[in-house]
């Protein structure tokens, strides 16, 4: 097996690239002065699932691995619009684990991105970069376990790590004017690509939710250009 | 069935007992590495054969050679450790290195296994990073076989920092020796856990389980959870750079690469991300160029 191990600098390189592109790009459209798209600004608040990193986690002695686990995640985000059909949507949530198989140690997600989006006639596609926070904690002392032959008091863990990782992120929106009273309910389809250029740590994780959107009055218009 | 064993670092200090179900550590104060990056060596001694006439360190007649163990080892950071996506770790295949016999006839405690506590011997101390040996003294193992595979401490610390981690496999009897190559696998990833810090699991689907599973090809979450605790990522500020893999077709080893999302879904994924990007490119040309 080979490897290469791509620099450091090569990463940052391609990192500023990405945010100028995902960031920079659509915030400097909304400083020129030529026609801009009339729509208003809308937030939105979510509630759905996400299943972290199926197919890479076994759960049981037969060597299953996951497709989905249980992940109760709640979200809030605004969108710019910027251009007709272009929007630039900031959002940010969190995902509890739970309990269940960590009993002791509670683990949850916190998440941002600023993914530039597209609607279309019957859905909205987005991508762009994210952040996201995983807090693993528990609750300290000693567990005694099995050890060999006998038994060993093992030490649990007991203040908060935090791992930080960028994402690349994908969705996609249908909204579903059938189903509810209101227009601004939204079926959300929603990934997040750990360790992109990283083979072996490279991950998944996918969202399901439910989207509701509402308009906010003085809402900033950033893209609007007037 | 056989069943996994390593001291942990216990000595100094004085237990309560708590109870919970999830990852633990070897020792109290969470210690890790202070790296992103660690080299697994391994002793390049043999054991098969090695000291027959004697009663303390005498190995079994079957062992694998050094260069298999090295070559098993390469497969149990790539099928488990490396593979963690929210920790910054990163194990990287080391050598064979010329510790002499050392490492094979030691002790690796100043008590044998059976006490249930450890001083670690300080004639084995790890300079740095993690060795793998061979090691055949009865006192690691028992004089005769009461099944355990393996042996680790991490036995060089500067604070909370673990600077060296001692791995002996059990050359003395032929449990190991006698293991499937991906049991083998197995059993190196999981004392490589513990050199790395972590105790045992209660959950028995996690490779730190104290025992022996039936199929184990991942990592179960509190393996996860546990490497995450402590070496959590830091990106953007440290990206994960760590192994792009450049697989031929004729790779051996390609078993290896068949967990989490797959180049083929990346792919498409980076496609339909290029391709959504032309269109806001294509869209909004005018105004920006
Ligand atoms: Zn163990």
């Amino acid at each position: 097996m080979k490897y290469i191990t791509p620099s450091k600098k090569t990463h940052l390189i391609l990192l500023v690239f990405l945010f100028e592109f995902f960031l920079i790009f659509p915030l400097s459209y909304g400083s020129t002065e030529e026609n801009g798209a009339k729509k208003p600004s809308k937030a939105f608040w979510s509630v759905g699932n996400t299943t972290m990193f199926p197919g890479k986690v076994q759960i049981d002695k037969e060597g299953t691995t996951e497709t989905f686990n249980f992940n109760p995640t709640f979200s809030f985000g605004l969108e710019y619009p910027f251009r007709e059909t272009l929007l630039i949507i900031p959002e940010l949530g969190l995902n509890f684990s739970g309990n269940g198989r960590h009993a002791a140690v509670s683990r949850s997600t916190f998440f941002i991105s600023t993914d530039p989006g597209k609607r279309f006639k019957y859905f909205l596609l987005h991508t762009g970069i994210g952040l996201h926070w995983t807090f693993i904690d528990g609750p300290g002392g000693t567990e005694t376990l099995n050890n060999g032959n006998s038994s060993t008091a093992f030490y649990l863990p007991e203040f908060t790590s935090i791992s930080s990782n960028l994402t690349w992120t994908h969705g996609i929106g249908f909204p579903l004017d059938f189903m509810f009273d209101q227009k601004n309910a939204v079926l959300k389809l929603d990934s997040a690509l750990y360790n992109p250029f990283d083979s072996l740590k490279r991950a998944v994780t996918y969202r399901i939710a439910l989207q509701f959107s509402f308009s906010v009055e003085g809402l900033p218009t950033f893209f609007n250009g007037d | 069935m056989f069943k996994l064993k390593a001291f942990s670092f216990l000595f100094f200090f004085v237990f309560h007992i708590a109870l919970g179900h999830s990852f633990t550590f070897n020792n109290n104060a969470a210690a890790a590495f202070d790296k992103d990056e660690i080299t697994v060596n391994v002793n390049d001694t043999d054991c098969a054969g090695a000291d027959s006439g004697d009663s303390n360190y005498a190995c079994n007649s079957d062992f694998i050679t050094p260069q298999k163990l090295l070559d098993l080892t390469e497969r149990a950071i790539n099928r488990f450790w490396n593979r963690i996506p929210t920790t910054r770790l990163n194990l990287v295949r080391g050598s064979l290195v010329s510790k002499g016999n050392t490492f094979r006839r030691g002790q690796l405690c100043n008590e044998s296994y059976a006490s249930g506590t450890c001083t670690p011997n300080t004639a084995l101390k790890v300079s740095s990073d993690i060795l793998i040996s061979c090691n055949c003294h009865k006192n690691n193992f028992g004089d005769s076989n009461v099944g355990i595979l393996g042996v680790t401490i991490p036995n060089n610390y500067d604070g909370v920092a673990i600077k060296g981690s001692l791995i002996l496999i059990n050359g003395r009897h032929d449990g190991f020796h006698n293991l499937t190559d991906n049991e083998k696998i197995n059993v190196i990833g999981h004392e490589i856990g513990h050199a790395l810090g972590l105790g045992h699991s209660p959950v028995e689907d996690s490779l730190m389980y104290y025992s022996n599973i039936g199929k184990r090809d991942h990592l179960g979450w509190d393996d996860l959870d546990g490497i995450s605790y402590l070496y959590p990522s830091s990106q953007p500020l440290n990206l994960n750079c760590g192994t792009v893999s450049l697989k031929s077709p004729n790779d051996s080893d390609s078993s290896e690469s068949n967990s989490g999302p797959n180049n083929t879904s990346f792919f498409l994924l980076s496609f339909f991300s290029i391709v959504f990007l032309g269109f806001i490119l294509r869209y909004g040309r005018r105004r920006f160029f």
